[in-house]
């Protein structure tokens, strides 16, 4: 049986998926799931591409490819290495060092393949891609929409899925694609199968390498006041930089600041240079503001473009893309826009895998949802919100936000009300209310603070296992730590394993309009916050509503089942 | 099922003139009217929430034999060889120690032999966890290993040869560890 392969060929990087047990699986190539979009044109006449070429293409420029995607059906020719190559063949260099790698994990040829496309790409850009695969020894099973990929791999259309997409009404999904050097946002309509991309959005020259350049400038910048020397033009000091400067953002994403050392970077006047610095998220999140939100206006503009009657509303956002990790991504979209954000996928990988499954739809292969554990609720402490008194706090600050794929590790930084703030009462609740008091209570501490401004850091660090059980650290700069381990009832569930009843309740929402849907919600949000014989009670009123919102298209299929 | 009974049973209590017949041997429950078809209604109710109950349930518990299956099969067995946690600050120190070692003058001698022993002592400890450390210069570079990060101008070396190592790399067997990164010459008339 020929093996059922995805590829996503991406302007940066492409990745090449395999279907195992109906389930995708990223194939490494040069021991990366992600291979950089990058063909060599070597002197002996041999083509290279991939990590390898990426690693040589400083030194042979005039012998290098990259981005050629967006090239594709754009120009005729490319001239490289003293010779003119069509776009299509150097993306068939690529396709074929990722069917070579498929090909070399399997042991089996690999002849045909779903490649995925981006949803703007015209007539002439598609029968490129399309050459390019038949050049590669490919038949191209299908051009899918990156977008259309992307919400497979969410929501894959399963028979007699309890929480398909097919019941009732279509589902608005939001798909936010931040890669390496390009974003794309995109508003698909899903029903069962069927999956339509009402608009697209985005910009060619934005993504995670503008985010290291931000920071790159600022080690520089730092260099440069306290040494008072420009290391723009050190080789070595740039790239080291550069480096500093990816694994900063990396671990920023994580982490509420970090510690950048980088010894004997450079010399002035006969001395080393070094740079120790420290940098925060926050301070991180202030170079990049402007440009996420520039992210912000286009996924507004493409759901203007998409046209939303009056009853529809977005039922979730999907993040796709690396640059997706950064955590101000997830809270701009999270205010500009009232939907479920899904990030448990890995986003590099995400339109890849979309593909593998979409071959295997096609090839009729069983395709399976991706298990992925995940916090089925957001965790979070009691803070004072911007209005409110002292006397009166009840904002529900998130810590670790639901649908985060676990195990993980999540820190955000709060800060002191009052000078010489004696201590702090951690109250951690999980929910989703913006109200702490409205979500489930967890537990509580109180961290004694040593004396300090107000407005003075402290750190929040929850870190939660597949046990149910979250650590709770709260530490001060230069302070103590404290950490308490916290039980949580139902909240280490995974998309998986939460109950099918919630499932279900949330595949319905979607497809509802008011005032159904908002009392569904309200139903839901009681269950959840239920136990004992409340929360069956509760069950009991969620499968009524089921009954009810749902009952009119099942009394066709039952009936016709009887009949047989 | 379920909708097909509740079907009837609305069709019974909201349309009376409906084409369905009623029952022809009433009971004596019968003559309370709509109390019997809501009581009907009712047990119907029950049924179909036990027979959701059910059909969810079991989705549950298949959810849970696939996780646990699947958690089974991509179990990785125990390593032989305790694995070694990132190596990665220590090849960064390492470096630096070179990095330092270049900076110094030709009088600093005694503290650049120092430098290079300590860098030459953790070298060695790396190499007792399975890490090989690699700063190949004077070669051309090998793409699997070293990413080109610039390039040198030199009258001295034929072009594309690696001059410095700005990041060392790693292996582990034949495995890439971590990429390094250098400098290459290109040839100046």
């Amino acid at each position: 049986m020929n093996p059922v392969i995805g590829i996503d060929l991406g302007t940066t990087n492409s990745v090449v998926a395999e279907l195992v047990d109906g389930r995708p699986r990223a194939i490494r190539v040069d021991g990366s799931p992600i291979v950089p979009s990058v063909v060599l044109y070597q002197l002996d006449g041999s083509i290279i591409a991939g990590q390898r070429a990426r690693n040589l293409a400083l030194q042979f420029p005039e012998r290098t490819v990259r981005s050629v995607k967006r090239q594709m059906g754009r120009v005729p020719l490319i001239d490289v290495a003293g010779r003119k190559v069509r776009p299509e063949e150097v993306s068939a260099e690529i396709l074929r060092t990722l069917v070579q790698a498929a090909r070399d994990e399997l042991g089996v040829p690999v002849t045909q393949a779903v490649i995925t496309v981006p949803a703007y790409f015209d007539d002439a850009q598609r029968r490129a891609t399309l050459a390019a695969g038949e050049l590669a020894g490919l038949t191209v099973l299908r051009l899918l929409n990156e977008p259309t990929s992307a919400s497979l791999v969410y929501d894959p259309p399963i028979a007699n899925s309890p929480d398909g997409a097919a019941v009732g009404g279509p589902e608005l999904m939001l798909v936010y694609d931040l890669g390496g050097g390009t974003f794309d946002v995109s508003v698909l309509e899903v029903l069962g199968d069927i999956r339509e991309v009402r608009a697209s959005a985005g910009n060619s020259a934005l993504g995670g390498d503008d985010f290291d350049e931000k920071l790159l400038h600022r080690f520089v910048d730092e260099i440069r006041a306290k040494h008072r020397i420009d290391v723009t033009s050190n080789i070595v000091a740039m790239a080291r930089l550069r480096r500093a400067a990816e694994n900063a953002k990396i671990a920023l994403s994580r982490e509420t600041e970090v510690s950048v050392h980088e010894e004997f970077l450079a010399e002035a006047e006969g001395a080393p240079v070094h740079l120790n610095m420290v940098i925060t998220r926050r301070e991180l999140e202030t170079m990049l503001l402007t440009l996420l939100e520039s992210t912000i206006d286009l996924a507004e503009t493409a759901i203007e473009d998409a046209k939303l009657a009056a009853h529809e509303r977005l039922g979730r956002i999907c993040l796709v893309g690396g640059s997706t990790r950064i955590p101000l991504v997830r809270q701009l979209l999270g205010g500009a826009f009232e939907a479920e954000i899904h990030e448990e996928i890995d986003p590099d990988l995400a339109v890849g895998l979309g593909a593998a499954m979409q071959a295997g739809l096609l090839l009729g292969a069983p395709v399976a949802r991706l298990l992925v554990d995940v916090a089925a609720h957001s965790l979070g402490i009691r803070s004072l919100g911007i209005d409110e008194d002292w006397d009166e706090a009840d904002h529900f600050a998130p810590v670790l936000r639901r649908n985060t794929a676990l195990p993980a590790e999540r820190a955000e930084e709060f800060y002191t009300a009052v000078p010489d703030q004696e201590s702090v009462r951690v109250e951690v609740f999980q929910g989703e209310s913006a109200r702490a008091s409205d979500n489930t209570f967890v537990g509580e501490f109180t961290f004694p603070l040593r004396p300090s401004p107000a407005g003075s850091p402290v750190e929040i660090r929850f870190s939660y296992d597949l046990d149910g059980v979250i650590r709770v650290t709260a530490s001060q700069q230069g302070g103590e730590q404290k950490t308490v381990s916290l039980k949580v009832a139902d909240a280490g569930d995974s998309t998986e394993s939460q109950t099918p009843i919630a499932r279900r309740a949330r595949a319905l929402l979607a497809q509802l309009s008011e005032p159904e849907r908002t009392e569904l919600q309200r139903q839901l949000d009681a269950y959840e916050a239920a136990s004992g014989e409340a929360r069956e009670a509760a069950e009991n009123v969620l499968l009524d509503l089921f009954l009810e919102y749902e009952g009119d298209d099942d009394d066709e299929d039952d009936l016709d089942g009887d009949d047989e | 099922m379920w909708t097909w009974l509740k079907a009837k049973v609305s069709m019974l209590r909201d349309e009376p003139s409906s084409p369905v017949p009623p029952p022809t041997a009433p009971t004596p429950e019968d003559s309370e009217g709509p109390t019997w078809v809501q009581k009907l209604d009712d047990r119907l109710k029950t049924i179909a929430r036990a027979q959701s109950k059910l059909s969810l349930r079991l989705d549950e518990f298949a959810r849970d034999v696939e996780q646990r299956f699947e958690r089974v099969l991509t179990h990785e067995p125990p390593a032989k060889v305790p694995a070694l946690l990132d190596p990665t600050p220590v090849l960064d120190a390492i470096d630096r120690l070179d990095d330092a070692c270049r900076m110094l003058s030709s009088h600093d001698r005694g503290v650049t032999d120092g430098l290079r022993t300590i860098g030459a002592r953790l070298e060695g400890f790396l190499g007792s966890m399975g890490v090989e450390r690699r700063t190949d210069v004077g070669t051309a570079p090998d793409p699997r290993l070293y990413r080109v990060v610039g390039t040198e101008a030199t009258s001295e070396a034929p072009d594309g040869i690696t001059t410095r190592v700005v990041r060392s790399a790693a292996l582990r067997g034949r495995d890439v560890l971590r990429e390094g990164e250098v400098l290459v010459s290109r040839r100046t008339p």
